[in-house]
């Protein structure tokens, strides 16, 4: 197998294509991660929700990673990785315009506030029925694509050979 | 109808599947990657290459394991599963957990293909995760 760094390009492109990742945000210390639907518009992914605890830590903490991937076999998948921040699109009349254009994005997936509304029947609080608007700044974003060599193309039983330049494994830490 | 699971449902769905997002901190930030794993002795059992999530679990060793299944819109579980990061490093113990490993994923992951191109001793790294708490939700 022969795994590719994505160009910035092809990252978008297929953030914008797949929509669904896995939302990871921090509290003391203690990672979480959720599944979402998001919609991206090559700056911002840009999400609904109600409140709950991942809002809550988000609050607290703006720095999140959102991981897409798309597995189509062990030999043929990719993986985006996007490192930014958090940002509430709260219900104030200067964010009415980054709310609309929100919900303009995510109307494009029907039935986009779910499953958002459907957690909220098992939450007590008030306050769970409040929609949360917000977008994630994108400030990193890297990927990878494990493609099968030529070898493997050809051949009907496989073995997998990672070439040496491979950087599947030197994505550098956020400054 | 939007379901919590339970303890069986959860663990049944992190029994099953085969590729997870591990979860952890770097520098304060939180880090996702998925990873092909197995669940045994209520541990989740990988393994890897040096890297950051490594070095970010040696830092920090609190981590977590998100599995879903997911049949449609309206249908999907999601199992969340909080632990510790332990190393392992007896070789009895690693080879036994790598043998697991390759038994379940006959199909050679980067890790291993890069230990076949180098030739040399292998670097790979075999770790679990000891899970303390697991939540699960979901839509039927």
């Amino acid at each position: 197998m022969i795994v590719h760094e994505m160009t910035p390009d092809e990252c978008h492109e297929f953030l914008k294509r797949v929509k669904f990742g896995r939302l990871g945000c921090a509290h003391d210390n203690q990672p979480y991660v959720v599944p979402i639907y998001f919609a991206c518009d090559g700056k911002h992914l840009y999400c609904f929700s109600t409140e709950g605890r991942k809002i809550e830590w988000m609050r607290q903490n703006p720095l999140v990673c959102v991981e897409v991937d798309e597995v189509i076999s062990h030999l043929d998948w990719r993986s985006v990785v996007v490192l930014g921040r958090y940002e509430e699109l709260s219900d104030v009349p200067a964010r009415i315009k980054d709310r609309e254009y929100a919900l303009e994005l995510l109307q494009k997936r029907a039935m986009w506030w779910q499953p958002a509304y459907v957690a909220v029947e098992h939450r007590s609080s008030p306050d769970a029925l409040n929609p949360v608007f917000y977008r994630i700044k994108i400030d990193q974003i890297s990927g990878h694509r494990g493609m099968p060599d030529s070898f493997e193309e050809a051949a009907s039983s496989v073995t997998a050979v990672i070439k040496p330049k491979s950087r599947w494994y030197l994505f550098s830490p956020r400054k | 109808m939007f379901v919590r699971l339970n303890e069986i449902e959860s663990r049944s769905l992190l029994v099953g599947a085969r590729v997870g997002r591990l979860g952890c901190i770097v520098n304060g930030a939180p880090y996702v990657v998925p990873i092909n794993y197995y669940f045994e002795d209520n541990c989740v059992y990988s393994h890897s290459l040096p890297g950051l999530k490594i070095t970010a679990l040696r830092e920090n060793p609190k981590a977590c394991l998100q599995v879903d299944e997911v049949a449609g819109d309206f249908e999907w579980r999601s199992v969340l599963a909080f632990g510790t990061y332990e190393e392992i490093v007896s070789p009895n113990e690693r080879s036994e957990i790598l043998n697991q490993l390759l038994q379940r994923f006959p199909m050679l992951t980067p890790v291993e293909s890069a230990i076949a191109d180098d030739g040399g001793p292998p670097p790979v790294i075999v770790f679990r995760i000891r899970i303390d708490r697991i939540t699960g939700i979901g839509e039927e």
